[in-house]
């Protein structure tokens, strides 16, 4: 089934809004590696909002990641990560939703491109705000965290979908 | 749903980003390995006797009994007059902690990293 009437619309995304953000506690709970760039992780956050860019789309997918940015940095975070998570989230959506609409590729495909971009948009913010040059050296490898991050949600977030009664918008 | 979980699509689309990685990582190295930055010292008789970039070309004659050459980031001793001449003879240096050795005049050139790692200049932010 699709999810045509408002209020189901709104509880479902109430619901898969509340899971972003614990999603976002949970990695929070998680050591990070050292990446020195503030607001690069994990993204299990990922999962969720991967879900609502097929469940729903781009615009709901939008609303609840940058919803549970906010909420995640004002419980857990500082302020000034939702700058990088910010500009991550958003180069990352867009580029998801690209390639969602060409239909040439699955979640996992969409998802590990999304991880990717998401953490050159971070990286492209840091550069931004610093103006330093180096920080463009951590390109490759987070780069390269980002697919494998992203492969793994994208790959969890299909396995979600299987389970769940509504259907790809 | 329409796709499996992974298909063929997917993986090329995933290697083709880890291949775009890796080239940025090739040319991420080949910058920090090219020249710029990167400082010929050269030392006589155990005094520093000058600094000079690597990426300016030059020939340089110490205290009148080598002469040494920089030509595109390299570096190689072309005239001495001590006995064995083996300064003469060795490769040519052009990265960083190389060395080439005169014993009988007691003249090393050795490449150093940039400048800044000493001089403080240019210090990396974030
Ligand atoms: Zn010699």
């Amino acid at each position: 089934m699709a999810i045509s009437k408002s209020s189901a619309r709104v509880a479902v995304l109430g619901v898969l809004g509340a899971l972003a953000v614990i999603m976002g506690y949970v990695e929070y709970l998680i050591p990070v590696i050292n990446t020195a760039i503030p607001g690069i992780r994990f993204g299990m956050a990922n999962i969720v909002i991967v879900m609502v860019l097929y469940i729903f789309s781009y615009r709901e997918a939008l609303a609840v990641s940058v919803l549970r940015l906010i909420i995640n940095a004002l419980l857990f975070g500082n302020i000034f990560s939702i700058l990088f998570s910010l500009s991550g989230t958003v180069l990352s959506l867009l580029v998801m939703c690209l390639l969602k609409k060409t239909g040439l590729f699955s979640m996992t495909g969409v998802s590990a491109a999304g991880g990717a971009f998401h953490n050159i948009g971070q990286i492209l913010m840091a550069w931004a705000i610093s103006g330093a040059s180096s920080v463009l050296l951590y390109m490759p490898v987070l780069m390269t965290a980002g697919v494998l991050t992203g492969t793994f949600t994208g790959a969890a977030a299909y396995i979600v979908m299987r389970k769940l009664p509504w259907q790809e918008s | 749903m329409k796709h499996k979980i992974i298909q063929k699509n997917d993986i090329l689309l995933i290697s083709a980003i880890l291949l775009a990685a890796c080239f940025l990582a090739v040319f991420f190295f080949a910058k920090e390995d090219s020249t710029e930055g990167a400082f010929l010292e050269i030392t006589a008789d155990g005094e520093l006797y000058g600094r000079y970039p690597l990426n300016e070309d030059a020939v340089i004659d110490i205290n009148g009994t080598n002469v040494c050459e920089i030509s595109n980031g390299h570096v190689s001793m072309i005239e001495a007059d001590c006995a064995d001449k083996s300064c003469v003879r060795m490769k040519e240096i052009s990265f960083e902690g190389e060395s080439i050795i005169c014993l009988p005049n007691r003249i090393v050139l050795k490449i150093t990293g940039c400048a800044s790692a000493e001089e403080g200049v240019d210090t990396v932010a974030g």
